[in-house]
C-alpha cells in the first residue's frame, strides 16, 4: 500500500486539502457541504485557538486576536502580536496546516505526516522556505513545494502528450494571477507570472452592490448610509445575482422589507441583465487581459505560441472571462475542473505521483459535444439566418443549465422556430440537428421582443430545451433523450459501415470459418507441446495421443473429426492447466 | 512385519486354487486374450484418471464458485451499505438545502412582521383613517400567523433558532458583523441580532449574524 501524502492549497483567502484514493482525486470536506477552509486564525478571550470560519466570525469583534491573509506576510522576518502573544507568519500558517492535517486524519482514520503544498509562482526562495517551515511546525514533512499554476496544469492533465505552452488564468475572490508555463513530460517550468493582489470576484460583487444602492436611492429616495442589516442583505443578494448570471441572461434581485424610509417599508425588486453586469466589470476583465499579455511578453512568447488556456479561481465562472480570453487569445479556455478546488487537486496528484501511485486523474463528467441553436446573425461578414449559437460548450461539466436571450426580428412576429443542434461549425446547417420546436402566439410587439432559451443537460445525457417569451412567460420545450449516447451510436454505425465496406461483396462468412478452425487447432497443438515438458509421465502419454489425433484430423478434411479432436484436446489442456 | 509360515501357506493355497479355477474358466467359457485385457485395462486407467481430473476440476470449480459467491455477497453487502449511506447523505443534503431556502423565506416574512410592528402612525391619521388602520393591522396579524406557521413547519424538521441576545459571542455559531458601544452591558455580549441563526439536531444549519458590545477600543 502506498504511503499517505496529502496535497494542500494554502491560499491567501481560503485553503483546501485533497488526496488520491483508489486512483481518483478527492478533495476532503472541511465541514458540512464545504471543502473550503477560510485562511483565518484567531484566539478567543481564554486563549482557545480558532481556525477557519469561527476565527472569521470573531474578526469584527476581536481584530487584535485574529489574523487574515497571513500568506502575504510569508518570508518576512517579523513577529505578529495576536491575542497578546507573538507569532511568526510561519507559526500562523502552521495553524491552518495543522487544522487541514487534522481534517484529513479524521477522514482517513490514519495519521498524515507528509504533504505537497502549493505556493504562487512568484514566491521567492525565502517565502518557499517559510512555507516549508510552516509545514514542519504543523508536523508535516513537506515532500515538495509546487507552484499553483503547475498544480492547475496537473489537475487539467495538461501537457501529457508532449511539449505544451499553457496560460494559467487564476482569478479568485480577492487576488488575480496569470502565469505562462511550459510543460514537457513531467517537467513544468513557470516562464513568467503577473497579477494583482487586490482584484477578484469580490470587486464584481461590489459593482453590483453599487448598482443596487444607486437604484434604491433613485427609486425610493433613500438617503444617507443604509442600515448594516440592509447592507448585508444587499451584499448577499449581489453575490447570488452574480452566480445566477453565470448561467442565465437575467437575474432578479428581490429583497422584501429591506428597510424603512419615511415610515414606509421599502422593497427591492430589480432585474439585472448579464449585458449590464458585464459592462460593469469589463474594466476589471480588461485589466486581467492586459496582465495576460504582460505575462506572455515576459515569457518571450506570442499569442500564437500558446497551446492551452486553463481557468482557475471561482471568479472565472463569470462567462465574460472565458469569452474575452477566447477573443484575445484565439483558444477556448478550459474550465471543466472545479476552479475553486483545482489547485488542491493538482497538489494531490503530485503527492500521488511521489507516493508511487499510477498517475491519478480528476474525474469530471463533461459533455463531449457542443449543443446550441441557430439565430440570425453575421457569418463571414454577411447577414445569415442560421448562425450557430452554442449554449453548452464541449467539455462543460454536467449537469448544466445555460440560458441565452434572443430577440424577434420583425414587428408583430408571432412565431419563433427553435432548432437544437449538436456540433461546432459556425454555420448551424453544417451541424447535426437533433430537435426543433416552435413557440406560437407571441404577443403583438415590435421587433426585439426577448425570448429566453434554456438548455439543460443532465448526467443521463437528457437534454431539455425550453424557450420562453420573457414578457408573458409563454413557454414551449422539447426533451431529447440520450443526447450524448445517440451520436456515439451513430458514430459506431458509421465505423461499422466503413469496416464492412473494406470487405469484398459476397464475402462468405462460412468459408472463412474453416481456416479459422484450423488455425485454432494448430494453436492447440502448440499449446499441448508446451505443456509436455512439465507434465507427469501419464499426462504426457495422453498429451502425445491427443496431439497425434489432432494432427491426423488436421491432415484430413473432415471438419467434424477436427472439431472432436479439438474438443478432446481443449478438455485435456483445461484440466492440466487447472 | 514378517509374515508367519501359516499365513504364507494359506495364501499359496489360495493362489493355487485360483489358478486352477482360471484354467477351468479358460476351458469352459470365452477366452480373453491378454492384449485385449491390457488395452482394456489401459483404457480403464485412462478413464479413471480423466474422471479423477474431472472430479478434481469440479471440486476446484465448486470451491472457486463458493469463494466467488462469498466475495460477491460481501461486495453486495458493502454496496448496499454504501448505497444506503449515499441515499441518506443525499436526503440530508437535499433537506438541508430546502431548509436553508425556507429560512430565507422566513427572514423576509419576519422582516414584514417587524415592519408592521414598528409602524407608528400619528393619532391624527389613526383617527381619520380608522378603517385603513384596522385593515393594515389585520394584514400584519395575517403575516404574523404565516410566520408562526413557518416556525412550526421548521420545528417539525427539528430546526431550532439559536438564542443569541445578551449572551457572549460564540464564534462557532455566531458571526460578529458589527460592534456597538453599550455602557450598561459587558464586552463581547451580543446586543442585537441582524440575522437569526438556526441549528438542526444540534448541528449548525445557519450561523447567526450579530452585533456585539465593545467598550474597549481595539489595540
Amino acid at each position: 500500500m502506498s504511503e499517505i501524502i496529502v496535497g494542500i492549497d494554502l491560499g491567501t483567502t481560503n485553503s483546501e486539502v485533497a488526496m488520491v484514493r483508489g486512483g481518483r482525486v478527492d478533495v476532503i470536506p472541511v465541514g458540512i457541504d464545504t471543502f473550503i477552509l477560510p485562511s483565518v486564525v484567531g484566539f478567543t478571550e481564554d486563549g482557545t485557538l480558532l481556525v477557519g470560519e469561527p476565527a472569521k466570525n470573531q474578526h469584527a469583534l476581536h481584530p487584535e486576536r485574529t489574523v487574515r491573509s497571513i500568506k502575504r506576510r510569508m518570508g518576512e522576518d517579523v513577529r505578529l502580536t495576536v491575542g497578546g502573544h507573538e507569532y511568526t507568519p510561519q507559526e500562523i500558517s502552521s495553524m491552518i496546516l495543522r487544522q487541514l492535517k487534522g481534517i484529513a486524519e479524521r477522514e482517513l482514520g490514519e495519521s498524515v505526516s507528509k504533504a505537497v503544498i502549493t505556493v504562487p509562482a512568484f514566491f521567492s526562495d525565502a517565502q518557499r522556505q517559510a512555507t516549508r517551515e510552516a509545514g514542519a511546525i504543523a508536523g508535516l514533512d513537506v515532500v515538495r513545494i509546487i507552484n499553483e499554476p503547475t498544480a492547475a496544469a496537473l489537475a487539467y492533465e495538461s501537457g501529457r502528450e508532449g511539449a505544451h505552452k499553457v496560460l494559467v488564468y487564476d482569478l479568485g475572490g480577492g487576488t488575480f494571477d496569470v502565469s505562462v508555463v511550459n510543460l514537457e513530460k513531467d517537467v513544468v517550468e513557470v516562464l513568467s507570472s503577473h497579477g494583482n493582489n487586490h482584484l477578484g470576484g469580490d470587486d464584481f460583487d461590489a459593482k453590483i452592490v453599487e448598482h443596487v444602492v444607486a437604484h434604491l436611492r433613485e427609486a425610493s429616495g433613500v438617503e444617507g448610509e443604509l442600515a448594516p442589516a440592509a447592507q448585508a442583505r444587499i451584499r448577499r443578494a449581489a453575490e447570488a445575482a452574480k452566480i445566477h448570471l453565470s448561467d442565465a441572461p437575467y437575474a432578479t434581485i428581490m429583497e422584501e422589507y429591506l428597510l424603512e424610509h419615511r415610515g414606509e417599508p421599502v422593497h427591492l425588486n430589480l432585474e439585472l441583465s448579464r449585458d449590464d453586469y458585464e459592462a460593469m466589470i469589463e474594466p476589471y476583465i480588461a485589466e486581467t487581459l492586459e496582465a495576460a499579455h504582460t505575462a506572455l511578453e515576459g515569457a518571450g512568447l506570442t499569442v500564437s505560441d500558446l497551446d492551452e488556456v486553463l481557468l482557475v479561481g471561482g471568479a472565472t465562472r463569470t462567462p465574460l472571462v472565458a469569452r474575452r480570453l477566447e477573443e484575445e487569445l484565439g483558444l477556448q479556455p478550459r474550465g471543466e475542473v472545479d476552479p475553486d478546488l483545482c489547485v488542491a487537486m493538482g497538489a494531490a496528484i503530485q503527492a500521488g505521483i511521489i507516493a508511487g501511485m499510477e498517475t491519478p486523474t480528476v474525474l469530471v463528467d463533461v459533455t463531449p459535444y457542443t449543443f446550441g441553436t441557430s439565430a440570425l446573425g453575421f457569418l463571414e461578414g454577411m447577414e445569415y439566418p442560421y448562425c450557430y449559437v452554442p449554449l453548452i460548450r464541449k467539455n462543460t461539466p454536467i449537469p448544466v443549465s445555460k440560458s441565452e436571450v434572443f430577440y424577434t426580428t420583425h414587428d408583430g412576429q408571432q412565431r419563433v422556430d427553435v432548432t437544437v443542434h449538436q456540433g461546432e461549425d459556425p454555420d448551424a446547417l453544417n451541424n447535426i440537428e437533433i430537435g426543433r420546436f416552435s413557440i406560437e402566439g407571441l404577443r403583438d410587439a415590435p421587433r426585439g421582443n426577448p425570448i429566453v432559451t434554456t438548455f439543460s443537460l443532465d448526467l443521463n445525457g437528457i437534454l431539455h430545451v425550453s424557450s420562453k417569451e420573457k414578457a408573458t412567460g409563454l413557454e414551449y420545450s422539447v426533451t431529447i433523450d440520450n443526447a450524448i449516447a445517440r451520436f456515439e451510436e451513430a458514430e459506431m454505425e458509421t465505423a461499422r459501415q466503413r469496416v464492412e465496406a473494406l470487405f469484398a461483396p459476397g464475402d462468405d462468412s462460412a468459408a472463412t470459418a474453416a481456416p479459422r478452425q484450423r488455425v485454432e487447432a494448430k494453436a492447440l497443438v502448440e499449446k499441448a507441446e508446451r505443456l509436455l515438458e512439465g507434465a507427469s509421465p501419464d499426462d504426457r502419454e495422453d498429451l502425445v495421443d491427443r496431439i497425434e489425433a489432432l494432427n491426423d484430423a488436421l491432415a484430413g478434411d473432415d471438419d467434424g473429426a477436427l472439431g472432436e479432436a479439438m474438443d478432446a484436446m481443449a478438455d485435456l489442456i483445461y484440466y492440466l492447466e487447472s | 512385519m514378517p509374515m508367519d509360515s501359516e499365513l504364507k501357506e494359506h495364501l499359496v493355497e489360495e493362489f493355487r486354487r485360483l489358478l486352477e479355477l482360471g484354467d477351468d474358466v479358460d476351458e469352459q467359457g470365452d477366452s480373453v486374450d491378454l492384449r485385449t485385457l491390457l488395452s482394456e485395462l489401459a483404457a480403464l486407467r485412462s478413464e479413471v484418471r480423466l474422471e479423477a481430473r474431472q472430479f478434481k476440476g469440479a471440486l476446484d470449480e465448486l470451491r472457486a464458485a463458493t469463494e466467488q459467491l462469498r466475495a460477491e455477497n460481501e461486495r453486495l453487502v458493502r454496496e448496499a451499505e454504501s448505497s444506503r449511506q449515499q441515499a441518506a447523505g443525499i436526503r440530508q443534503q437535499t433537506e438541508r438545502q430546502m431548509l436553508l431556502e425556507l429560512l430565507e423565506l422566513r427572514d423576509r416574512i419576519d422582516a414584514g412582521v417587524e415592519a408592521g410592528r414598528s409602524h407608528r402612525p400619528s393619532w391624527r391619521s389613526r383617527w381619520f383613517a380608522r378603517r385603513d388602520a384596522r385593515y393594515a393591522r389585520a394584514l400584519g396579524e395575517g403575516l404574523s400567523l404565516i410566520l408562526n406557521r413557518m416556525d412550526r413547519l421548521l420545528g417539525a424538521y427539528r430546526v431550532r433558532p439559536i438564542e443569541v441576545l445578551n449572551r457572549p459571542l460564540d464564534p462557532q455559531c455566531m458571526n460578529a458583523v458589527g460592534v456597538r458601544v453599550e455602557r450598561k452591558c459587558d464586552d463581547g455580549i451580543v446586543v442585537a441580532e441582524q440575522r437569526r441563526g438556526f441549528t438542526r439536531d444540534g448541528e449548525l444549519l445557519r450561523c447567526a449574524e450579530v452585533i456585539v458590545n465593545k467598550r474597549k477600543p481595539t489595540v
